[in-house]
């Protein structure tokens, strides 16, 4: 019955995709252009997408990129949404001639006047309609002049570079980010006016220490650092500096930010407000480089001018059009929230904490009256002062300041007079003080009140009010200053906040999150899909009101742990910590070569001879139970192996019921974790290059044990009891229960893998990638790619093509890949570890002229003088080789964790013993290892010639000991008389051949070349 | 409630004191060595403000300022020392993995990381609010022409002691090249207390100050005063002096 549902529910999920799939040939690419807007949520979710009217009353639907369906937020829930493509908002100068109405709770309206009486301003909004103005709301009425082009906006986040090439900064979101101390970053930007506004948000962890340099002259300053210390530009760090001061800066002394302008001589400060720890701030500056103006003004509408005079110093930068802005993090986190910078007329904003009323007429003198109302006919205000009316022509009058009680001025939350509003005096930053007052107000006030959001249009407009139903081409919208819904433009809208000021984001600390490209929406999988459902994963936001299901057109991530973003899989680090210990050794009977064959090794004429050596069997251990599979998929899916043969690996798994894979498809077998410390570079490079003479029969396994040791060779059969694995024509048979790992090397193309390019890896048979696939990552390290069918009691069904069926407990994910490339990106997390590589031919190795397969025949340092060098032998004494003249040197380069170096060792010590009155000493220098390791395989070996320790590998490096084992034959005049490269009874033949040579030409000089 | 605030009084003095110490462990041996002075980086920032007080004060007393041009030096000489502890922070980034013993055995990390070190060592060593400082630029901004001259005469008097006292010490290290009499020696410092002194002095160049000092007094009348013998030793050392720059007079 499950199997005719499960059949029925793929029968009509594959149709429907199928459908889906037709209907996306004709119409197009589904995916949305780019996106218009992003959202940030109060857990700090972003998503990046189109605004959308909701169907429900206060409540806003936003479809984040990604999903098949969009969200619905309530404004309790959000931070802001923002327009993306600020290049698309119209400059100021567009609006000249409008007025600016400035209200209170920090609203603006851009607009006309309409009308004037004892209680209101009746204004006309060219996007909110006519709204009429209560007289005591007004703070201030301006004329809007021209600029504010915006020519820099902290989302050309491609523009920013890192002087220091830390790699210190990251992006999230839109977000710009440090947790490194001492970093700096750096963007340059046109200023051909040389009046700038910046407008800048940050946010910081523990005590605030930071400084951002306004119009620094960037690369020449740079340049000259570089030049002074003899470093390339961008090749290196700068040193330090402190120097890099622009033509103004915002710097944190002690806990103060300060305002900072300074020339070569001359230095003036503002002191702009304290700062807290784990604390945020938001500030404009204007900068007027001509003049030498610098000023910034906080959310609270202060303004903190700076002047110096710059033409007693004649800064050098003034004609310089291309500056930077230098951000600088000294504490221990910095996020950059928002930074644009725009171009600026010149003339300053009202600093409108002025409790005092004023108008101010456009030729800057002060008129002591009030507005008593306004003429159409003549476009001329009505002004009553102490003495008499007077008609003020629109154009004459540039600014009127109502008076107000100094608490409104100071409030940053005036709608609700229950809420303690901070004072100057306060510590707390007004921003933090905002977001509490906000977060207080939900729970005190008015639940209407909370619903309020602030609508910030295009052309400066920033309006309070409430979110009504409906509306396709815009958003409905009710100002609270007005009587009528009005519908708004989606193309109008700026922003939509829930606070009257933008104010930095709160950091998410939810730790489930939906990553779609730039996009992190926090919440969580519904753990049942309905039956339409095309992908069968349906995502929830913590914030929000409705799930909806992935798109099956995108890409993405899902992060349901504190699973880092781009893990992969490792495969165990490895070293030696013990000599591989084979069980016994039993020779191959000729029935092996079909196994070598499907196995991957050629049959090779020398076969080894049997042997009569048996397995001493060992009570068998059971097999851990952290064993896994991983195939060349991706996949790694927990699994007890039952038995690995020619035909494949059998197994069990919790995982999906399928019991048997390929040979082909499989990457590593995994048994339990390997003790020993890492592999370095070197020896895992060692490790894996193939001597050439081996190039026809290279190893197809590297079998790991649980000490750490490795072997490479041909695995045979592993059963829960034994593993069997043929090296070197000898079989070597272990204890399945004392293995780590076993590493299926693929075949190469040797004759390509010969030049410089390397061989194509073939991938194992997967599904089409254009398929909508999910891959599941549980606890991090085992992955499946699944083909979703339903998600059903929080368990996820889906189609393995490896593994068939395959369910996996939506509890159990910690990482989750989907869409169409999501087979890509699990194949990528796969560890290539463990590569082959042939050794590199010298130019001079001409290979099989003389039958002379070794490598190192034609060595470069053969016929050469030995490179000298000194080591520290085992037992402490020095070893100098220039002493050693008048003796045949065998040095063997070698190491513990090279299986072959271990077996040749003893054979050439052997060999060696036979030359001993003839003046031959053999000099096994050990690469890179600890003494207590050496010690250790030494006495495994038997062997009882000087070792000595190369322990930076340099004598390997000067005798080009690139694989191991590497015989050098030195002669008693120190020149390289030969050089062997690998092990085995070819290489026997050659150093006995090679020293009967040197011997006889000492006693026949004639025979000498 | 007594014994309570008794305990997180003691936990919160045991945690200052940790953190100070682990500053101290965390620290890198060459910023400690060659810049901090053997001190945290919070005991120097203390020590530096502390002195910035006293130079602000004596400022405040000698040049009448009123309140706003005392805070404006004050916030100055906070910046200065801002800057500075910010400097040593990245500082520390680049030489934190570098311990004295690895300076001292690779001579080309010692040579890539001295350059950086050496300015900051200069820099502690003389003094924050020296004139490229924020203190010397807000006072060069922010003081009437009347306080800036006042302030240019006490500092070309603290020159002029400064010289005559460093002229003093290089007589003594000749003496003990050339002894000289009571008579003798107090002649030359008659000489050296009436002779032009520098009005600018490069602080890189304060070490050669004697020498210039002595290098400049009349051949004259140092004639009448030593041996011949003495005279020619007296010229050879002080002529290296000579051709030094950096100093205006």
């Amino acid at each position: 019955m499950v199997k005719l549902y499960t059949r029925h529910f793929s029968v009509v999920t594959w149709v429907a995709r199928g459908l889906v799939t037709l209907l996306l040939v004709f119409c197009g690419d589904a995916k949305a252009d780019n996106p218009a807007f992003s959202i940030r949520l109060v857990d700090g979710s972003l998503g990046l997408g189109e605004l959308l009217s909701s169907a429900d009353e206060n409540q806003l639907a936003f479809h984040v990129q990604g999903f098949a369906q969009p969200f619905n937020f309530a404004p309790s829930q959000l931070h802001s949404v923002r327009r993306l493509d600020w290049k698309a908002e119209p400059g100021r100068q567009q609006l000249q001639g409008r007025l600016l109405f400035t209200i209170r709770n920090h609203q603006q309206l851009v607009g006309k006047i309409a009308s004037v009486d004892e209680s209101n301003f009746v204004i006309v909004s060219e996007h909110l309609g006519r709204l009429a103005l209560p007289r005591n709301d007004l703070c201030q009425i301006s004329m809007l002049h021209g600029a504010g082009q915006k020519i820099k906006s902290f989302f050309d986040a491609k523009d920013w570079k890192d002087p220091n090439n830390l790699d210190a900064w990251e992006i999230e979101g839109f977000r710009l980010k440090t947790n490194q101390s001492g970093s700096r970053l750096m963007t340059t930007y046109e200023m051909p006016q040389q009046q700038v506004e910046v407008r800048i948000a940050l946010a910081w962890i523990g005590k605030p220490r930071f400084s951002i340099g306004l119009g620094v002259s960037a690369d020449k300053k740079l340049n000259e650092l570089n030049a002074q210390w003899g470093i390339a530009e961008g090749q290196k760090p700068i040193p330090t500096t402190g120097r890099l001061r622009g033509f103004a800066s915002l710097e944190v002394w002690e806990d103060s930010l300060v305002l900072v302008r300074e020339s070569a001589k001359q230095g003036d400060f503002a002191l702009v407000r304290q700062l807290e720890s784990d604390g945020n701030c938001e500030l404009t500056v204007f900068l007027d480089l001509p003049s030498g103006i610098a000023v910034v003004q906080t959310v609270d509408g202060k303004l903190h001018q700076l002047q110096l005079d710059p033409k007693p110093d004649g800064e050098k930068e003034m004609g310089n059009s291309l500056k930077a802005v230098l951000l600088q993090n000294f504490g221990s986190g910095l996020t950059v929230e928002r930074l644009d910078i725009s171009t600026w007329d010149g003339v300053l904003p009202v600093e409108y904490s002025a409790s005092q009323a004023v108008l101010v007429k456009a030729d800057d003198s002060i008129v002591d009256g009030f507005i008593e109302g306004w003429d159409e006919a003549t476009s001329s205000w009505l002004v009553r002062t102490p003495s008499e009316q007077l008609s003020l022509p629109l154009d004459q009058l540039k600014l009127v300041n109502f008076a107000r009680p100094e608490k409104q001025i100071n409030s940053l939350q005036t709608e609700t007079p229950d809420i303690e509003t901070p004072s100057d005096t306060e510590t707390k930053s007004e921003l933090q003080a905002d977001t509490e007052a906000i977060a207080s107000a939900a729970k005190t006030t008015d639940q209407s009140d909370v619903e309020l959001v602030y609508l910030w249009l295009r052309d400066g407009s920033r309006v309070k009010g409430h979110l009504l139903a409906g509306g396709e081409s815009g958003l409905s919208f009710l100002p609270s200053c007005g009587h009528e819904s009005q519908l708004v433009a989606f193309s109008e809208i700026s922003e939509i906040t829930t606070s009257s000021l933008s104010q930095v984001a709160p950091i998410a600390t939810a730790n489930k999150i939906a990553a779609i490209g730039l996009s992190q929406i926090r919440g969580g999988f519904l753990e049942d899909t309905p039956e339409s459902s095309m992908t069968a994963l349906h995502w929830m936001p913590t914030c929000g009101l409705n799930a909806s299901e992935l798109d099956y057109n995108f890409s993405g991530e899902i992060r349901l742990e504190n699973a880092p973003q781009a893990t992969k899989v490792k495969s165990q680090e490895f070293t030696a910590s013990d000599t591989i210990q084979p069980r016994a050794a039993v020779a191959a009977p000729e029935e092996f070569n079909i196994f070598r064959q499907i196995f991957g090794g050629a049959a090779r004429p020398n076969q080894p001879k049997l042997s009569d050596k048996k397995i001493e069997k060992k009570p068998t251990k059971k097999v851990s139970k952290d064993s896994q599979i991983r195939f060349r998929s991706g996949d790694v899916a927990p699994a007890t192996i039952v038995q690995v043969s020619e035909a494949g690996v059998r197994f069990e798994s919790s995982r999906t019921a399928t019991t048997f894979a390929p040979n082909k498809s499989i990457d590593q077998i995994y048994f339990q974790r390997a003790k020993g410390n890492k592999l370095t570079e070197d020896e895992r490079k060692r490790l894996l290059t193939i001597p050439r003479a081996q190039k026809n029969d290279p190893p197809t396994h590297l079998v790991i044990s649980a000490a750490g040791d490795y072997l490479r060779g041909h695995l045979i059969e592993v059963n829960p009891q034994t593993a069997t694995v043929e090296v070197r024509g000898e079989l070597m048979e272990f204890l399945t229960a004392e293995l780590s790992e076993i590493v299926w090397l693929y075949d190469r193309n040797w004759s390509v893998a010969a030049t410089k390019e390397p061989a194509e890896i073939v991938q194992p048979d997967t599904m089409e990638d254009s398929e909508f696939a999910v891959h599941v990552i549980v606890g991090g390290d085992q992955g499946l790619t699944l083909l979703p069918q339903k998600v059903q009691a929080g368990v996820l069904v889906g189609m393995s093509p490896l593994l068939g069926e395959s369910s996996v407990k939506m509890t159990e994910l910690t990482q989750l890949f989907f869409g169409p490339d999501a087979g890509k990106k699990a194949r990528q997390r796969r560890s290539e570890t463990y590569e082959l590589s042939l050794a590199k031919s010298p130019k001079e190795n001409t290979e099989s002229t003389n039958g002379d397969t070794n490598p190192g025949a034609n060595h470069p340092l053969v016929d050469n003088a030995a490179p000298d060098f000194s080591l520290k032998q085992l037992s402490g004494e020095l070893f100098h080789l220039a002493d050693q003249r008048g003796q045949i040197i065998v040095l063997d380069f070698w190491a513990s964790w090279c299986g072959p170096c271990m077996q040749a060792m003893p054979q050439v010590d052997e060999l060696l013993e036979e030359y001993r009155d003839a003046k031959v000493q053999l000099i096994a220098v050990n690469i890179q290892e600890t003494k207590p390791r050496i010690e250790l395989a030494l006495q495994k070996l038997g062997v009882n010639c000087a070792i000595v320790l190369d322990v930076d590998g340099e004598v390997a490096a000067a005798y080009k000991a690139n694989s191991i084992p590497q015989t050098v034959i030195i002669d008693k005049a120190g020149m390289v008389a030969k050089v062997i490269v690998g092990g085995g009874p070819n290489a026997l033949g050659q150093i006995r051949q090679t020293i009967d040579s040197l011997l006889q030409r000492e006693s026949d000089p004639t025979r000498a070349n | 409630m007594k014994n309570q605030l008794q305990l997180l009084a003691s936990v919160w003095l045991v945690l200052v004191m940790a953190s100070d110490v682990l500053w101290a462990q965390a620290n890198n041996e060459v910023l400690q060595a060659y810049v901090l002075q053997n001190k945290t980086p919070v005991q120097l920032e203390k020590d530096l403000l502390g002195k910035a007080s006293v130079l602000v004060n004596a400022s405040r007393d000698l040049l009448e300022l009123d309140e706003n041009q005392v805070n404006s030096l004050r916030l100055a000489c906070t910046g200065d020392i801002s800057r500075f502890m910010q400097d040593l922070v990245e500082l520390d980034l680049h030489t934190k993995k570098f311990s004295m013993q690895d300076m001292a055995r690779n001579q080309e990390e010692m040579q890539r990381i001295w350059p950086m070190v050496m300015p900051a060592r200069q820099q502690i060593e003389r003094g924050l609010h020296g004139s490229s400082s924020l203190f010397q630029k807000a006072i060069n901004a922010q003081l009437s022409p009347e306080q800036q001259k006042k302030y240019e005469i006490h500092e070309q008097n603290k020159l002029h002691r400064k010289t005559v006292a460093i002229a003093k010490l290089t007589l003594v290290e000749i003496e003990k090249k050339m002894p000289l009499t009571k008579k003798q020696r107090d002649r030359i410092l008659e000489l050296v207390e009436k002779s032009d002194k520098p009005k600018t002095i490069d602080e890189n160049m304060s070490y050669y100050l004697g020498l210039m000092v002595l290098a400049k007094l009349p051949k004259e009348q140092l004639s009448e005063i030593l041996t011949e013998d003495q005279l020619k030793l007296f010229q050879r050392v002080t002529g290296v002096a000579q051709q030094l720059g950096g100093v205006g007079w």
